[in-house]
């Protein structure tokens, strides 16, 4: 691999590309991974926002980007890059518009809008060999409309439309959804996980990803406070959690070519991740459900035991 | 009589509003509560409003008269967009969570209480929710209202919301105690004419014109007022290494020549992630009070 300016947590870009005063919950993970992505790509950029929590970002007349955003329906966005990326093109190609000032198309979406509603017109985009980024903030269900399931909630998780109740008392019984894997399986050139814990590892990842034209896709783990039911200041220690614990494994994978970028040695118990959050409280109380806990420990272990080292 | 509830969101005001529907239901009155948020959420303003008599209500939405305004974050009295003391009358009665008397300029002689109800809630229930503090407030303020009924409606909307029995417990201590601190405020000749209102769209000057070319204009948003908990950098612990700086969601801490952080206290929505994320320690927390 050519060698990163990223090293470490000193090498974070000074550049603010978001200034204070967004009307996101406090400790907000989503807005922490935009912040960083940003800072990592540099201010020539353009996001599409398809609908969700990160649309609160810029309601009228405010904005807190210094850079241009661009907002459509949820099910549209890598659509509306599409359009963008072909303008910029055109008009670069007619001589209106400086190459220098070209911009990078990034989608930024939410987890229901990019395994959900968004699907088919992702995997168009991706088809169609788009050049742009994709950034998913996945805080694992739809938290902007009151944290409804969508299909990346995880098994066992309490949400507001897979309540706990005596018949399903485990919540959600469907599996999440594999976006890595949906979209590896179209053989984009870049598709990688986040998490805003590990930093250094997400600043490379997007400086390794800026040598590709084509679709680059980018999945964060982004804790959600309201939603998962912890303190605001949790919200970096428990994505920090979620790779400790092997859920949210950190991977890249080039052309199809999948690489673990960060293996924890020694994998924390997912019960410990579990129980830091009200979403997961009724795995817990009044009895511990050890099947279920047992299962999702068994499903990360699997995983893991694929993974060469 | 009409209540109205200024709070942010996160802090339990649909909650108490609702409270305190129940618990005039059970003195036999009719009610009505509802609330309104916007697109925004935790920390965002938001207003709860309720209208109790003993007589069928007819009238319906927002509640533009209030005889009783409640304020759970008195930041909010200073937020030009949120319109905490519109449409009181003389003889209204406005009650406001925070420790020492407010400043406010309001020409009409309404009847001011101030009582730090986080205070209270943080003693017993160790958090700053405050609907059952809120709700019980306004029971109180109503002098219709029994305690009994007040405490079953807490334990009843606490319960619907799936706490468990020790927090609704402490939540109702929390309400006995904030039942307690106030004292009931008879309304007498409150005069009401008949609203036909047109909701006004408030500009703020250059800051509000609706022109997207300016960029990174939120930053006047000043959403420090949100703040429950101020982080407090210690220098002499600080060692530069950034960590606050790099895990702040909302770039509020900067960095100096030398590597210092420094906190933009204006727009801090005090998460607190600086605090839990410093290796060192050396960010201490508080809880906010300077408001002017």
């Amino acid at each position: 691999m050519s060698v990163t300016k990223y090293r470490t947590i000193k090498d974070v870009p000074r550049e603010e590309f978001l200034v204070p005063g967004t009307p996101l919950c406090a400790g907000c993970g989503a807005l922490l991974v935009m912040r960083l992505f940003h800072k990592a790509l540099g201010g020539d950029v353009v996001w599409v926002n398809a609908a969700g929590c990160i649309t609160l970002m810029a309601t009228f007349p405010y904005t807190p980007l210094r850079s241009s955003w661009f907002y459509t329906a949820m099910p549209s966005a890598p659509a509306g890059a599409q359009g963008i990326r072909d303008a910029l093109d055109i008009l670069i190609k007619k001589g209106k518009l400086d190459p220098s000032e070209n911009l990078k198309v990034v989608v930024i979406t939410g987890d229901g809008a990019a395994s959900d509603i968004g699907l088919q017109s992702t995997s168009g985009a991706i088809h169609r060999g788009l050049d742009f980024f994709y950034l998913c903030v996945d805080n694992e269900a739809y938290g902007n409309t009151g944290f409804q399931a969508s299909s990346s909630s995880p098994i066992g998780s309490g949400t507001a439309t897979t309540k706990p109740t005596p018949l399903y008392p485990m919540g959600n019984v469907l599996p999440k959804k594999d976006l890595f894997e949906i979209w590896r399986s179209h053989k984009p050139p870049y598709v990688a996980t986040i998490s805003p814990s590990h930093v250094v590892d997400a600043l490379r990842k997007v400086e390794k990803a800026l040598n590709f034209k084509g679709p680059k896709l980018f999945l964060a783990l982004c804790p959600c406070p309201t939603g998962w039911g912890m303190e605001p200041s949790e919200s970096v220690k428990l994505a920090r959690l979620a790779v400790e614990a092997g859920i949210w494994p950190l991977k890249e994978a080039v052309y199809g070519e999948v690489t673990h970028t960060y293996i924890p040695l020694k994998r924390r118990p997912v019960e410990d991740y579990l129980k830091a959050q009200r979403r997961f409280a009724h795995l817990f109380k009044p009895v511990k459900n050890e099947g279920i806990i047992a299962e999702i420990q068994r499903q990360v272990d699997e995983y893991w035991s694929k993974v060469e080292r | 009589m009409r209540f109205r509830f200024h709070g942010r969101g996160g802090q339990g005001i649909k909650t108490a509003g609702r409270i305190l529907g129940k618990a005039a239901f059970f003195e036999g009155l009719f009610a009505q509560d509802f609330a309104i948020y916007g697109a925004e959420r935790r920390g965002a303003p938001i207003t709860a409003f309720v209208r109790l008599s003993d007589a069928p209500i007819l009238e319906r939405g927002h509640i533009f008269n209030p005889s009783y305004v409640l304020v759970a974050a008195p930041s909010l009295l200073f937020d030009p967009t949120v319109k905490t003391l519109e449409g009181m009358v003389e003889g209204a009665v406005l009650f406001v969570n925070s420790s020492r008397e407010i400043p406010i300029l309001q020409p009409k002689k309404v009847h001011m209480i101030f009582r730090d109800v986080t205070g209270l809630a943080l003693k017993y229930v160790g958090k700053d929710i405050l609907s059952a503090a809120m709700g019980a407030v306004a029971c109180k303020l109503s002098g219709t209202i029994s305690l009994q009924s007040t405490v079953d409606s807490v334990g009843e909307e606490l319960a619907d919301l799936g706490l468990e029995p020790d927090m609704i417990e402490k939540n109702i201590q929390l309400a006995k105690e904030c039942y307690l601190c106030v004292e009931s405020v008879g309304l007498s000749g409150l005069s009401y004419k008949p609203s036909h209102k047109v909701v006004e769209v408030q500009y703020l000057g250059e800051k509000g014109i609706p022109d997207l070319l300016s960029v990174g204009n939120t930053a006047f948003r000043k959403t420090g007022s949100w703040r429950v908990f101020t982080p407090i950098i210690d220098r002499n612990l600080c060692t530069a290494c950034g960590i606050c700086y790099v895990y702040c969601p909302e770039s509020c801490v900067s960095l100096d020549e030398q590597g210092y952080p420094a906190v933009d206290y204006d727009n801090c929505k005090g998460c607190l992630v600086c605090a839990i994320e410093c290796p060192r320690k050396a960010i201490k927390t508080g809880r906010e009070s300077a408001w002017s």
